[in-house]
């Protein structure tokens, strides 16, 4: 499976979860969208190639033969970069030629990594100067919920909200102005964070970044990241009150007091706009109990969703325009003269017709239909 | 004083304020003990407190030298305070202050010890 193609599944996929997510989000538990995502993710991060008749894609296949499957992916393709610009490839390695938009991918590539790296390092310099907290409450809270790995309790003049740092020596960061006395308050605020760091919920954002520094070009990825972060707040903040036993309105008061009390200033990450705290109070009043009926609709979801969308065309014709979107992007940049040597990059060679004397003339497949058996 | 001190340049500050001055080295060793921080952290935050104006550096062995008093500090604070919380005026804070029925007997001989000094 090509990038793109991994790319236009992925999207589709997401908008679905958009949908069912815009319909459903407070009627099934919020762990139905985390395990969504998490599928998303799969889908945009591991090259695999899953057939099933049930697939959307075979949908799509039966329904217009001719423009089927793989021709979602070729209307995808760049145009052609004429053979005068492209520097002649060598035939034996065909592999090896590096179009225009693989450089271009890559820089963006390099961009948003070195973006959230960037953002990343800021954070953690600023968390390093982070102060002890020498607190009784605190002290007891730490005792009473151990954990496999260390969790420390610091807090720092320049947060404005708590937050949740680091995977292995997890620390849970809680703004200097916090009132210490309010044990109330502070016992959902830190419950709250021991959520994150038992989910490792700091290497799911992580893998959000990775997969949106991959499709940085696809606005449907950029979206799955903003929705996701939600949803994994959203989830914790459902299973605190499970955990203090269905308290909705007091830990949606202690949440409105806290945005109240935050200062102006800029806060260094994570923070929520007033959308999505309305969202987290909204789910949080709208929280019931998980009753058998909720599972199965959960799970329905989550099966249906990934079947039909996770899952890709059920005849042999995909792979092969697998092969020919990757091919013809790397032929693009070929000059003409490799055109014998275009023959040699399709992979499966199963029924296809290629004409090479177009390829040649260095004009793509897009307006071009392929009849495949 | 025109820049404001974070929390962490404080503790850095405090370090020099109480022990004199001292080379770059036994500030950190002070502050991994007592606050578990790395000693790139506090050199890091030597160094933003020299942006700052707070600390001058001098070469044998970066020693540090605390360019603001404490008192300097205090003052700072206590007028933002003042204005910021009290409505500017000196006397509402220190209601506040004995209205909080925490002063021992100590203290309040102290307290007007201060105000005969200052008639």
């Amino acid at each position: 499976m090509s990038l793109l193609q991994m790319s236009v599944t992925g999207a589709v996929m997401i908008s679905a979860i958009a949908v069912i997510r815009a319909l459903a989000i407070y009627r099934v538990p919020k762990k139905t969208f985390l395990a969504l995502w998490g599928v998303a993710l799969v889908r945009l991060l591991i090259p695999f190639s899953l057939p099933s008749g049930l697939s959307i894609y075979s949908l799509l296949k039966r329904e217009t033969p001719a423009l089927a499957g793989g021709a979602a992916a070729v209307r995808l393709l760049p145009p052609a970069v004429s053979p005068g610009q492209a520097a002649p490839r060598p035939i034996a390695a065909p592999a090896a030629a590096v179009s225009v938009w693989e450089i271009l991918w890559a820089a963006g590539l390099i961009l948003c990594a070195a973006f959230f790296a960037a953002s990343y390092w800021r954070c953690y310099r600023e968390f390093q100067t982070s102060l002890p907290v020498e607190n009784d409450f605190c002290r007891r809270w730490l005792r009473a919920h151990p954990l496999r790995r260390t969790v420390s309790i610091r807090q720092s003049d320049r947060v404005s909200s708590p937050l949740t740092f680091g995977a292995l020596r997890p620390v849970i960061l809680l703004p200097r102005k916090t009132d210490w006395e309010n044990e109330h308050a502070l016992q959902y605020v830190l419950e709250h964070e021991l959520v994150h760091i038992r989910r490792f919920d700091t290497v799911s954002k992580l893998l959000l970044i990775a997969a949106v520094c991959v499709h940085w070009f696809n606005p449907l990825v950029w979206a799955m990241y903003v929705l996701a972060n939600r949803d994994m707040e959203l989830s914790c903040d459902e299973t605190v009150v499970r955990r203090f036993g269905g308290a909705r309105a007091d830990y949606a008061n202690v949440l409105i007091h806290m945005e109240e009390t935050k200062r102006g200033f800029a806060p260094l990450c994570n923070h929520f706009s007033t959308n999505a705290i309305e969202e987290r109070i909204t789910a949080i009043m709208k929280t019931r109990k998980t009753t058998l009926v909720s599972l199965a609709v959960a799970a329905a979801l989550v099966a249906g969703t990934t079947t039909v969308f996770a899952t890709s065309a059920k005849n042999e014709e995909h792979s092969a325009s697998a092969a020919f979107v990757s091919a013809a992007v790397e032929s693009s940049a070929e000059s003409a003269a490799s055109a014998a040597g275009t023959m040699e990059t399709f992979q499966t060679g199963e029924g296809l017709k290629p004409d090479t004397e177009y390829l040649a003339a260095g004009i793509t497949a897009q307006e071009n239909t392929w009849y495949y058996q | 004083m025109d820049v404001k001190l974070f929390d962490s340049e404080l503790k850095v500050m405090d370090v020099l304020w109480k022990k004199g001055d001292l080379p770059a080295k036994e500030i950190a060793k002070a502050l991994t003990n007592e606050l578990g921080w790395n000693v790139n952290t506090t050199y890091t935050l030597i160094k933003r407190c020299m942006k700052k104006g707070a600390i001058a550096r001098s070469e044998p062995g970066f020693l540090c030298h605390a360019l603001i008093a404490k008192s300097a500090v205090q003052e700072a604070e206590t007028d933002e305070l003042i204005n910021k919380i009290y409505d500017g005026s000196a006397d509402k804070l220190f209601a506040a202050l004995l209205g909080r029925k925490k002063l021992s007997s100590e203290q309040i001989e102290k307290l007007k010890q201060i105000v005969g000094e200052l008639e």
